[in-house]
Protein backbone atom coordinates (compact mmCIF):
# COMPACT_ATOMS: atom_id res chain seq x y z
CA UNK A 1 0.00 0.00 0.00
CA UNK A 2 1.57 3.29 -1.00
CA UNK A 3 1.34 6.42 1.08
CA UNK A 4 -1.41 7.90 -1.06
CA UNK A 5 -3.80 5.01 -0.70
CA UNK A 6 -6.44 5.20 2.00
CA UNK A 7 -5.96 2.96 5.00
CA UNK A 8 -8.08 -0.11 5.60
CA UNK A 9 -9.96 1.72 8.33
CA UNK A 10 -10.84 4.60 6.02
CA UNK A 11 -12.02 2.18 3.33
CA UNK A 12 -14.26 0.33 5.76
CA UNK A 13 -15.70 3.53 7.19
CA UNK A 14 -16.57 4.60 3.66
CA UNK A 15 -18.13 1.21 3.02
CA UNK A 16 -20.15 1.53 6.21
CA UNK A 17 -21.43 4.84 4.91
CA UNK A 18 -22.57 3.19 1.69
CA UNK A 19 -19.53 3.44 -0.58
CA UNK A 20 -19.44 0.13 -2.43
CA UNK A 21 -16.23 0.89 -4.30
CA UNK A 22 -14.39 1.32 -1.00
CA UNK A 23 -15.24 -2.24 -0.10
CA UNK A 24 -14.11 -3.42 -3.51
CA UNK A 25 -10.74 -1.76 -2.89
CA UNK A 26 -10.51 -3.46 0.50
CA UNK A 27 -11.23 -6.88 -1.01
CA UNK A 28 -8.75 -6.43 -3.83
CA UNK A 29 -6.09 -5.35 -1.36
CA UNK A 30 -6.43 -8.46 0.80
CA UNK A 31 -7.92 -11.15 -1.41
CA UNK A 32 -4.66 -12.87 -2.37
CA UNK A 33 -3.42 -13.16 1.20
CA UNK A 34 -6.82 -14.32 2.45
CA UNK A 35 -7.06 -16.85 -0.35
CA UNK A 36 -3.55 -18.21 0.31
CA UNK A 37 -4.22 -18.56 4.03
CA UNK A 38 -7.50 -20.31 3.37
CA UNK A 39 -5.78 -22.74 1.02
CA UNK A 40 -3.11 -23.35 3.61
CA UNK A 41 -5.49 -24.09 6.44
CA UNK A 42 -8.07 -26.12 4.66
CA UNK A 43 -7.61 -29.79 4.05
CA UNK A 44 -9.89 -29.35 1.09
CA UNK A 45 -8.19 -26.90 -1.24
CA UNK A 46 -11.28 -26.73 -3.42
CA UNK A 47 -13.13 -25.03 -0.58
CA UNK A 48 -10.52 -22.34 0.01
CA UNK A 49 -12.35 -20.15 -2.44
CA UNK A 50 -15.63 -20.58 -0.54
CA UNK A 51 -13.93 -19.99 2.80
CA UNK A 52 -12.21 -16.83 1.63
CA UNK A 53 -15.48 -15.49 0.28
CA UNK A 54 -17.34 -16.46 3.44
CA UNK A 55 -14.75 -14.66 5.57
CA UNK A 56 -15.22 -11.41 3.67
CA UNK A 57 -19.00 -11.70 3.71
CA UNK A 58 -19.13 -12.52 7.41
CA UNK A 59 -16.71 -9.78 8.39
CA UNK A 60 -18.53 -7.20 6.33
CA UNK A 61 -21.86 -8.37 7.70
CA UNK A 62 -20.66 -7.26 11.11
CA UNK A 63 -19.28 -3.92 9.96
CA UNK A 64 -21.94 -2.02 11.91
CA UNK A 65 -20.63 -3.51 15.16
CA UNK A 66 -16.95 -3.02 14.33
CA UNK A 67 -15.53 -0.26 16.53
CA UNK A 68 -12.17 0.06 14.75
CA UNK A 69 -10.25 -0.67 17.94
CA UNK A 70 -8.44 -3.49 16.14
CA UNK A 71 -6.87 -3.25 12.70
CA UNK A 72 -9.37 -4.26 10.00
CA UNK A 73 -7.10 -6.98 8.69
CA UNK A 74 -6.78 -8.46 12.17
CA UNK A 75 -10.54 -8.66 12.31
CA UNK A 76 -10.72 -10.20 8.84
CA UNK A 77 -7.95 -12.67 9.66
CA UNK A 78 -9.68 -13.89 12.80
CA UNK A 79 -12.93 -14.28 10.92
CA UNK A 80 -11.11 -16.29 8.26
CA UNK A 81 -9.49 -18.50 10.87
CA UNK A 82 -12.87 -19.25 12.41
CA UNK A 83 -14.41 -19.98 9.03
CA UNK A 84 -11.57 -22.35 8.12
CA UNK A 85 -11.89 -24.20 11.44
CA UNK A 86 -15.59 -24.63 10.77
CA UNK A 87 -14.94 -25.92 7.27
CA UNK A 88 -12.35 -28.34 8.58
CA UNK A 89 -14.70 -29.65 11.22
CA UNK A 90 -17.24 -30.35 8.51
CA UNK A 91 -14.89 -32.22 6.24
CA UNK A 92 -11.99 -33.45 8.30
CA UNK A 93 -9.04 -35.00 6.52
CA UNK A 94 -10.54 -34.99 3.07
CA UNK A 95 -7.45 -33.91 1.24
CA UNK A 96 -8.04 -33.46 -2.44
CA UNK A 97 -4.81 -31.56 -2.98
CA UNK A 98 -3.40 -34.56 -4.76
CA UNK A 99 -5.43 -33.53 -7.77
CA UNK A 100 -4.19 -30.17 -9.03
CA UNK A 101 -6.76 -27.75 -10.44
CA UNK A 102 -7.31 -28.15 -14.17
CA UNK A 103 -5.47 -25.78 -16.47
CA UNK A 104 -7.85 -23.04 -17.58
CA UNK A 105 -5.74 -20.05 -18.52
CA UNK A 106 -2.24 -18.87 -19.24
CA UNK A 107 -1.43 -18.56 -15.54
CA UNK A 108 -2.39 -22.14 -14.87
CA UNK A 109 1.18 -23.39 -14.48
CA UNK A 110 1.98 -20.68 -12.00
CA UNK A 111 -1.22 -21.34 -10.07
CA UNK A 112 -0.50 -25.03 -9.90
CA UNK A 113 3.01 -24.27 -8.70
CA UNK A 114 1.60 -21.96 -6.02
CA UNK A 115 -0.90 -24.61 -5.00
CA UNK A 116 1.88 -27.17 -4.72
CA UNK A 117 3.94 -24.70 -2.72
CA UNK A 118 1.02 -24.17 -0.36
CA UNK A 119 0.79 -27.92 0.10
CA UNK A 120 4.53 -28.09 0.77
CA UNK A 121 4.23 -25.34 3.36
CA UNK A 122 1.37 -27.14 5.03
CA UNK A 123 3.31 -30.39 5.12
CA UNK A 124 6.33 -28.56 6.44
CA UNK A 125 4.52 -26.99 9.38
CA UNK A 126 2.07 -29.82 9.99
CA UNK A 127 3.95 -31.26 12.96
CA UNK A 128 4.42 -27.93 14.72
CA UNK A 129 2.19 -26.93 17.62
CA UNK A 130 -0.65 -24.69 16.46
CA UNK A 131 0.80 -21.37 17.67
CA UNK A 132 4.20 -22.09 16.20
CA UNK A 133 2.58 -23.13 12.94
CA UNK A 134 0.64 -19.90 12.80
CA UNK A 135 3.64 -17.71 13.49
CA UNK A 136 5.72 -19.44 10.82
CA UNK A 137 2.98 -19.04 8.23
CA UNK A 138 2.41 -15.37 8.98
CA UNK A 139 5.97 -14.31 9.57
CA UNK A 140 7.87 -16.44 7.08
CA UNK A 141 5.46 -17.23 4.31
CA UNK A 142 3.16 -14.19 4.43
CA UNK A 143 6.11 -11.90 5.21
CA UNK A 144 4.25 -10.03 7.91
CA UNK A 145 6.28 -7.92 10.29
CA UNK A 146 6.72 -9.01 13.88
CA UNK A 147 4.36 -6.24 14.99
CA UNK A 148 1.69 -7.20 12.46
CA UNK A 149 2.00 -10.88 13.34
CA UNK A 150 1.62 -10.05 17.01
CA UNK A 151 -1.47 -7.96 16.28
CA UNK A 152 -3.30 -10.59 14.28
CA UNK A 153 -2.36 -13.34 16.72
CA UNK A 154 -3.36 -11.23 19.69
CA UNK A 155 -0.06 -11.59 21.54
CA UNK A 156 3.08 -9.61 22.30
CA UNK A 157 5.93 -9.14 19.88
CA UNK A 158 8.24 -10.97 22.26
CA UNK A 159 5.92 -13.97 22.13
CA UNK A 160 6.06 -13.95 18.34
CA UNK A 161 9.85 -13.92 18.40
CA UNK A 162 10.01 -16.70 20.96
CA UNK A 163 7.51 -18.86 19.07
CA UNK A 164 9.33 -18.27 15.82
CA UNK A 165 12.68 -19.14 17.36
CA UNK A 166 11.36 -22.47 18.64
CA UNK A 167 9.52 -23.23 15.42
CA UNK A 168 12.48 -22.48 13.17
CA UNK A 169 14.82 -24.58 15.27
CA UNK A 170 12.41 -27.47 15.00
CA UNK A 171 11.87 -26.98 11.27
CA UNK A 172 15.58 -26.90 10.59
CA UNK A 173 15.99 -30.16 12.42
CA UNK A 174 13.09 -31.67 10.51
CA UNK A 175 14.31 -30.65 7.06
CA UNK A 176 17.99 -31.15 7.86
CA UNK A 177 19.04 -27.52 7.54
CA UNK A 178 21.96 -26.76 9.83
CA UNK B 1 16.80 -11.54 15.98
CA UNK B 2 19.18 -13.51 13.84
CA UNK B 3 16.68 -16.33 13.31
CA UNK B 4 14.29 -14.04 11.50
CA UNK B 5 16.91 -13.21 8.92
CA UNK B 6 18.30 -16.69 8.62
CA UNK B 7 14.97 -18.39 8.17
CA UNK B 8 14.30 -16.19 5.16
CA UNK B 9 17.29 -17.78 3.50
CA UNK B 10 16.30 -21.24 4.59
CA UNK B 11 12.79 -21.14 3.22
CA UNK B 12 12.90 -18.23 0.79
CA UNK B 13 12.42 -20.33 -2.39
CA UNK B 14 9.37 -22.04 -0.95
CA UNK B 15 8.00 -18.76 0.40
CA UNK B 16 8.43 -17.16 -3.00
CA UNK B 17 6.51 -19.93 -4.72
CA UNK B 18 3.85 -19.86 -2.04
CA UNK B 19 3.35 -16.12 -2.46
CA UNK B 20 2.52 -16.53 -6.13
CA UNK B 21 -0.77 -17.94 -4.98
CA UNK B 22 -3.49 -15.49 -5.86
CA UNK B 23 -7.22 -15.33 -5.59
CA UNK B 24 -8.96 -16.56 -8.75
CA UNK B 25 -10.07 -14.02 -11.29
CA UNK B 26 -13.40 -12.44 -10.49
CA UNK B 27 -13.13 -13.23 -6.79
CA UNK B 28 -13.68 -9.62 -5.69
CA UNK B 29 -16.77 -9.31 -7.89
CA UNK B 30 -18.24 -12.46 -6.38
CA UNK B 31 -17.62 -11.21 -2.87
CA UNK B 32 -19.18 -7.89 -3.74
CA UNK B 33 -22.21 -9.67 -5.11
CA UNK B 34 -22.60 -11.65 -1.90
CA UNK B 35 -22.21 -8.78 0.53
CA UNK B 36 -25.15 -6.64 1.44
CA UNK B 37 -24.54 -2.97 1.85
CA UNK B 38 -24.80 -1.96 5.50
CA UNK B 39 -27.87 -0.07 6.54
CA UNK B 40 -27.00 3.53 7.12
CA UNK B 41 -27.68 4.58 10.65
CA UNK B 42 -29.88 7.63 10.90
CA UNK B 43 -28.09 10.26 12.96
CA UNK B 44 -31.34 11.85 14.11
CA UNK B 45 -33.91 9.97 16.17
CA UNK B 46 -37.28 10.41 14.51
CA UNK B 47 -39.44 12.94 16.29
CA UNK B 48 -42.29 10.49 16.96
CA UNK B 49 -39.92 7.99 18.56
CA UNK B 50 -38.31 10.69 20.67
CA UNK B 51 -41.71 11.90 21.87
CA UNK B 52 -42.76 8.37 22.77
CA UNK B 53 -39.53 7.84 24.71
CA UNK B 54 -39.98 11.09 26.60
CA UNK B 55 -43.56 10.19 27.49
CA UNK B 56 -42.46 6.77 28.76
CA UNK B 57 -39.74 8.30 30.92
CA UNK B 58 -42.16 10.86 32.33
CA UNK B 59 -44.64 8.14 33.21
CA UNK B 60 -42.04 6.07 35.02
CA UNK B 61 -40.80 9.07 36.98
CA UNK B 62 -44.30 10.08 38.01
CA UNK B 63 -45.24 6.65 39.38
CA UNK B 64 -45.10 6.43 43.17
CA UNK B 65 -42.43 4.23 44.56
CA UNK B 66 -44.20 1.14 45.74
CA UNK B 67 -42.76 -1.78 47.51
CA UNK B 68 -43.90 -4.70 49.61
CA UNK B 69 -45.20 -3.64 52.97
CA UNK B 70 -43.42 -6.08 55.23
CA UNK B 71 -45.24 -4.91 58.29
CA UNK B 72 -48.51 -6.15 56.84
CA UNK B 73 -47.30 -9.40 55.37
CA UNK B 74 -48.50 -12.58 56.98
CA UNK B 75 -45.84 -14.34 59.00
CA UNK B 76 -45.55 -18.04 58.54
CA UNK B 77 -43.93 -20.17 61.16
CA UNK B 78 -43.42 -23.90 61.11
CA UNK B 79 -42.41 -25.54 64.34
CA UNK B 80 -41.56 -29.12 65.05
CA UNK B 81 -41.69 -30.77 68.44
CA UNK B 82 -40.42 -34.14 69.48
CA UNK B 83 -41.70 -35.80 72.64
CA UNK B 84 -39.35 -35.29 75.56
CA UNK B 85 -40.53 -38.29 77.51
CA UNK B 86 -38.49 -41.37 76.76
CA UNK B 87 -40.55 -43.99 75.07
CA UNK B 88 -41.64 -46.69 77.46
CA UNK B 89 -42.13 -50.21 76.41
CA UNK B 90 -45.64 -50.74 75.13
CA UNK B 91 -46.17 -47.06 74.42
CA UNK B 92 -47.46 -45.95 71.13
CA UNK B 93 -44.61 -44.80 68.91
CA UNK B 94 -43.68 -41.20 69.47
CA UNK B 95 -44.76 -38.86 66.81
CA UNK B 96 -43.17 -35.71 65.62
CA UNK B 97 -45.58 -32.86 66.11
CA UNK B 98 -45.52 -30.22 63.48
CA UNK B 99 -47.42 -27.04 63.86
CA UNK B 100 -48.00 -24.36 61.33
CA UNK B 101 -48.99 -20.98 62.53
CA UNK B 102 -49.87 -17.99 60.44
CA UNK B 103 -49.92 -14.57 61.97
CA UNK B 104 -51.33 -11.65 60.09
CA UNK B 105 -50.30 -8.42 61.70
CA UNK B 106 -52.91 -5.77 61.94
CA UNK B 107 -52.25 -2.38 60.56
CA UNK B 108 -51.89 0.25 63.28
CA UNK B 109 -54.98 2.29 63.46
CA UNK B 110 -54.76 5.73 62.00
CA UNK B 111 -56.17 8.74 63.72
CA UNK B 112 -59.26 8.96 61.55
CA UNK B 113 -59.77 5.17 61.65
CA UNK B 114 -60.72 5.22 65.32
CA UNK B 115 -64.32 4.36 66.09
CA UNK B 116 -66.64 7.15 66.81
CA UNK B 117 -67.07 7.67 70.55
CA UNK B 118 -70.24 6.19 71.85
CA UNK B 119 -72.81 8.89 71.73
CA UNK B 120 -74.36 7.52 74.82
CA UNK B 121 -71.19 8.35 76.71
Amino acid sequence: MSGNEPSDAILLKRFRDGDRSAFQDFVIRHQDRVFRLARLWLYDAGRADDAAQEAFVRAMGGIAAFRFRAAPFTWLYRTLRNVCHEFNRERRHEDIDAVPPPAQDDDAAQRIDAANAARSVRELVADLPERQREVVVLRVFESMSVAETARVMGCREGTVKALLHKAMARLRTMVGVS
Amino acid sequence: MSDVTKKDNDFAPLAERYQRGAAPAGFADRVLGAVEMPQRRSPVVPAALAAALLAAVALVVSLPVMGPDDTLSPKWRVSAQTPERPQAQGDAPARLRVALSVTTPTRPMAENDRPEPDSDG
